[in-house]
């Protein structure tokens, strides 16, 4: 039988062992678009911290969420994740949404984006504070 | 034994499937282009081309497959090695404008096409592409084949290249094409 005190160790043990993350964001990009009015951004997500969720998105110009693209026999699907899931952003690692992937799903864009345009992307997670990047968005040709 | 059995059933499934014959895509079809006017396929011969199915309101894997193309395009040689052809598979938002705003933000000569349901319905059925629209409202997204197809100057059908596959095979594909 374990006494309080020996829990109390193992529990103090197990907030130690898991450190907060450590999360910083950069290359975020988009396409720029023509007469849809909605786009696609990617971001590649660092964490030199404890294990981490990414569980959503807002920006500037526009109703974000995180999509899915999957390849099931040569057909593409796109679906947001589901409600209450979230990208794993590992512990000493990263995430990287980007072409063909995750990315993140903007919906009725008031214009289209132009390479050179900008705008603010700011990205949820489940433990790390809210974390609010610049979108660059470039040529439709860029990959 | 019932292990054993299903064991058995699996490993001998494959031999099951049929064997695999020589498929083949394409055909003559009349869509619409950029400015409103007929396109007839035989305006493509001559020189080979890439197909390939999508939807303007597709942010992610069709403009990723365009950019793709072009890009491989100037690997391969120059503008005038290959034809690029994007067909809508949503002409009930796609008009000839959408298409055409989407084709030339590539900066570089794309054509893209697109037709009444029944013209788009058939050129869909020659090349082998499937389209299912998923959700409801204006929101709605296409689930859709995103393999690009390549025929040659005759208007033969001659390899296909898929979303995943490294660009050196792609590459070696069209080199071909020539």
């Amino acid at each position: 039988m374990l006494r309080p005190a020996t829990i109390a160790f193992a529990l103090s043990l197990a907030a130690c062992s898991a450190p907060g993350p450590k999360i910083s964001a950069h290359d975020a990009w988009a396409r720029e678009t023509g007469s849809a009015d909605n786009a696609a951004a990617y971001v590649t997500i660092e964490n030199k911290g404890g294990a981490d969720e990414l569980i959503g998105a807002k920006a500037s110009i526009g109703e974000a969420m995180i999509h899915e693209s999957s390849m099931d026999g040569g057909v593409m699907r796109m679906r947001p994740i589901a409600a209450g899931e979230g990208l794993s952003v590992p512990s000493n690692g990263k995430l990287t949404l980007g072409p063909g992937g995750t990315h993140i799903m903007i919906m009725g864009l008031k214009g289209p984006l132009k390479a050179g345009d900008h705008f603010d992307l700011t990205l949820i997670f489940a433990k790390a504070r809210a974390h609010r990047i610049r979108v660059t968005v470039k040529p439709a040709g860029a990959m | 034994m019932i292990g054993g059995a299903l064991l058995w059933r699996q490993s001998d499934a494959p031999l099951l499937k049929p064997v695999p014959t020589q498929v083949s895509f394409g055909g003559p079809f009349t869509l619409v282009d950029s400015k409103g006017q007929p396109f007839a396929s035989s305006k493509l011969a001559g020189k080979p081309y890439a197909i390939f199915f999508g939807f303007t309101h597709c942010p992610d894997v069709c403009p990723t497959t365009l950019a793709r193309l072009v890009k491989l395009r100037r690997e391969v040689g120059s503008e005038g090695a290959f034809q690029i052809v994007f067909v809508t598979v949503d002409p009930e938002r796609d008009g000839p404008k959408e298409v055409g705003n989407y084709a030339d933000l590539f900066g570089a000569p794309v054509i893209g096409l697109t037709g009444s349901t029944a013209q788009i319905a058939l050129v869909k059925k020659e090349y082998g592409i499937f389209s299912q629209k998923v959700g409801t409202g204006d929101d709605y997204t296409i689930d859709h084949t995103a393999t690009v197809l390549l025929f040659d100057k005759d208007q033969k059908f001659q390899a296909t290249i898929a979303p995943d596959e490294p660009d050196e095979t792609a590459i070696a594909k069209l080199k071909k094409l020539a």
